[in-house]
């Protein structure tokens, strides 16, 4: 028989909840998930060995049902829905718990146990902590109403197989639910609200209480019950009965309130369990040692510099290597289709077309790979996060935020997880401000134009022998994005009246080695995603443009590329452009960026190629250096307009599919449109200013 | 009184209260960082930055402004 069951995955951040639905999935997740769709939670399906399909949802981490970012709020929503529709509860939740951090762990999972959904624990890391040793699992599983728990280790696959075989054998008839009981003295104060939801929702009296907690605790709350203005009324009005019967210099205790039953809660549970603390707090551990060092006052700063040198310097020294391979494999492939089939338009669509516009792209992919796995690496070994401590100070002073840090470090790879991710900071105003600047953070689809424009036109000189020219030009525009995007924030932040919300209470989890499964897996996956998705944008644009290129032809029958449609368009920007150093032939390449800024670079390969008569695959590089401006008899690149065409790539408002994801994570087209207007005003002033002034000196 | 803020680096010391009239100690109490819990201050970062601090097995960052609404007794 063919089952399926639905499972949630639930818990704190850093508890190894990513690793964890890795390991499950493998490479199934479904990655059509961006642009332009909010991403709530992960989704994806496998099988088991009984042929019970098991979706799995994926939530971000949260430490609790109230709510302080937006993927919190995520979080509690997803729960807080399971009150009107019981269709969308899962059959089980899968709790990932830290077992380095027991207690703290088991707040969440207390408010969890309310909903009476059947809980599997998985006590994650068993590689550092026996938890066994810690606590009698047999008896935690009793007290806390567990439907299992399982000793699980995502980096040694440990209770892997234990988990498959309970979920193959999932009784969906458990009932042997604990939870919290309210005490007598609690539950005089929240009696009058427990009554109104108990009746509102038809809830039993154990998750009628726990709503009635976080309601007590904080009363902004009542937005997430999703209530008509009676119900709320109703609510407001049993809210302030609770009040009535508390004096009113234990008002303000109320807020820890929760805080305060459940880990008393939990602790009687712990005891009940033989919990043995090992705790001894003033053991320096060897993570603490290596923050001595990495989080130093002076010695973090520099090495975080150091470490980023190192990054953008051995993305372009290191991955020349493949991208060789990849070139001389494109220009087979494309010589080959040449000589295959017969000299036809169809010819020339595969081979100048689509082989010359893919190609240009995908030599970039190693590269694009590199940056993507550092990034990788500085999250999953928890060094981010030190960073964003670290610069938390310098960030407020930008007007950003501490955890700013990690959305900005993506957006080296692509801006679009970036804005997305910015749904951990806290206060909105420091999240939009997050958001606005963060398209200027240079990300992988410049790649492709800075590294054509400077391995063709920056000399391939060491200064001192030890600092590339090349390499350091990259480090240049890099630079210069970053060093815009904060000036900016300090302004946006300025004009922004929006009340920021200074808290910032942030884990730092011990350093980790990397689970290289877990790393590949991510690394696969991002690239697979910047293929499709660069590939069709870039597909469909390859075929419009060697269209555009190809027709029409001129009298004699002949293609001259600056009469044909595309050619048209250029000429007519090119007076816009020309102040810039460009000439029409760049002037298309900007239209098309439009879609995605790596076209340019497919673009340019695609009008070099159909512009040339010879049979063979032409190497854009040359090309471009050999170009030359009949007007002017002059060359048309030179390393001026290289590096100001950079430029405009560092500033340019050009991936639709950013403004598409801003526009759904800020609710508005108000932000996108203003993104766009203060980027190619940016863009073309910064241009204009380099070209004028550079021409000068040549 | 002391707070939290103002402990020694690698000094540890008891909660005793918190501050509960702002609206953060809800997002503290829940971390566990409740009166009579152990903590230890790591680092601090200089020009008045977030100090680290060892409450259990955790590391946490916390702000001088959230740092100082923690009363400890060493």
């Amino acid at each position: 028989m063919d089952s399926k069951i639905t499972i949630s995955l639930f818990g704190n951040p850093n508890a190894g909840k990513t690793a964890v639905f890795n390991l499950l999935t493998g490479l199934n997740q479904k990655v059509s998930n961006y642009p332009g769709i909010t991403v709530e939670k992960k989704i994806s399906q496998f099988s088991l060995k009984n042929n019970t399909k098991v979706r799995i949802e994926d939530y971000p981490g949260a430490y609790s049902l109230n709510p302080q970012s937006l993927d919190e709020e995520i979080v509690s929503n997803s729960c807080f829905s399971w009150l009107d529709n019981n269709f969308s509860k899962p059959d089980a939740i899968v709790y990932v718990l830290d077992s380095s951090n027991l207690r703290r762990n088991l707040f969440f999972l207390s408010q969890l146990s309310s909903f009476k959904i059947p809980i599997i624990l998985l006590c994650n890391m068993s590689d550092i902590v026996n938890i066994s040793e810690l606590v009698n699992l047999k008896s935690l599983k009793k007290e806390l109403g567990l439907y299992d728990v399982i000793e699980f280790s995502a980096v040694t696959k440990q209770g892997l197989n234990s988990f498959l075989k309970i979920l193959e054998k999932f009784n969906n008839q458990f009932s042997d639910f604990n939870c919290m009981p309210i005490t007598k003295s609690i539950n005089k104060i929240v009696a009058p609200l427990s009554k109104v939801f108990k009746e509102l929702y038809d809830l039993d009296d154990d998750l009628s209480d726990l709503f009635s907690i976080l309601l007590i605790g904080d009363k902004n709350r009542i937005k997430n019950f999703n209530l008509d203005q009676v119900n709320k009324e109703k609510v407001l009005d049993a809210y302030n009965a609770c009040f009535s019967n508390i004096d009113s210099s234990m008002i303000d205790d109320l807020k820890t309130i929760e805080s305060d039953i459940r880990y008393g809660y939990i602790d009687k549970v712990l005891d009940l369990c033989d919990y043995k603390s090992n705790i001894n707090i003033e053991e320096q551990t060897k993570s603490e040692k290596i923050d001595s060092l990495l989080t130093h006052n002076w010695f973090g700063p520099i090495i975080y510099v150091g470490i980023l040198y190192f990054i953008f310097q051995s993305i372009f020294n290191y991955a020349s290597i493949p991208m060789d391979w990849i070139d001389s494999g494109i220009s087979i492939i494309g010589d080959y289709v040449h000589n295959l089939l017969p000299d036809s338009w169809f010819q020339s669509l595969i081979a100048d077309g689509i082989i010359a516009g893919f190609g240009g792209i995908v030599i970039f992919l190693p590269q694009i790979l590199f940056l993507m796995l550092f990034m990788i690496l500085l999250e999953e070994t928890g060094y981010m996060t030190r960073i964003a401590f670290m610069f938390d100070k310098f960030m407020r002073s930008v007007g950003l935020h501490g955890k700013s840090i990690l959305p900005i470090m993506s957006g080296y790879a692509c801006a679009i997880p970036g804005i997305i991710s910015a749904r951990t900071i806290d206060s909105w105003k420091e999240r939009l401000v997050t958001i606005l600047v963060l398209p200027l953070i240079s990300c992988s689809a410049r790649l492709p134009v800075y590294v054509l424009m400077i391995s063709a036109f920056v000399p391939d000189i060491y200064i001192y022998n030890i600092i590339g020219l090349q390499g350091f030009m990259m480090v240049v525009m890099y630079f210069l994005g970053t060093i815009t995007a904060f000036i900016l924030a300090i302004v946006f932040s300025k004009f922004l009246s929006a009340k920021s919300n200074p808290s910032f209470i942030m884990e730092l989890p011990p350093y980790r080695l990397p689970i290289i499964k877990s790393v590949l897996n991510q690394l696969y996956i991002k690239g697979k995603l910047f293929v499709v998705n660069a590939g069709k944008i870039i597909l469909s644009i390859s075929i419009i443009l060697w269209f555009l290129v190809s027709f029409p032809k001129n009298d004699l029958g002949e293609l001259e590329i600056s009469t044909s449609y595309a050619g048209k368009v250029g000429h007519f920007i090119e007076p816009a452009i020309e102040p810039l150093g460009f000439d029409w032939k760049i002037g298309i390449g900007l239209i098309t960026s439009f879609a995605a800024r790596e076209v340019v670079v497919s673009t340019l390969a695609t009008i070099y190629n159909v512009s040339d008569d010879e049979g063979s695959m032409v190497d854009l590089k040359n090309a471009m250096i050999n170009d030359i401006n009949p007007k002017t008899g002059k060359n048309v690149f030179n390393p001026v307009v290289a590096i100001s065409l950079m430029v405009f790539y560092v500033y340019a408002a050009q991936c639709v599919a950013t403004f598409a994801v801003v526009r759904t994570e800020t609710n508005t087209w108000k932000w996108p449109l203003f993104m766009i207007f203060y980027m190619t005003f940016l863009a073309y002033i910064m241009s204009f200013i380099i070209f004028q002034f550079g021409s000068r000196f040549l | 009184m002391n707070t939290l803020y103002d402990l020694n680096i690698n000094t540890s010391a008891i909660i005793t209260s918190l501050d509960s009239s702002s609206i953060v100690c809800n997002r503290l109490s829940e971390l566990g960082l409740l009166p009579g819990a152990k903590v230890r201050l790591i680092n601090k970062t200089p020009f008045g930055g977030p100090v680290q601090i060892k409450l259990n097995h955790s590391y946490l960052a916390v702000r001088k402004e959230d740092a100082i609404l923690i009363n400890v007794s060493i």
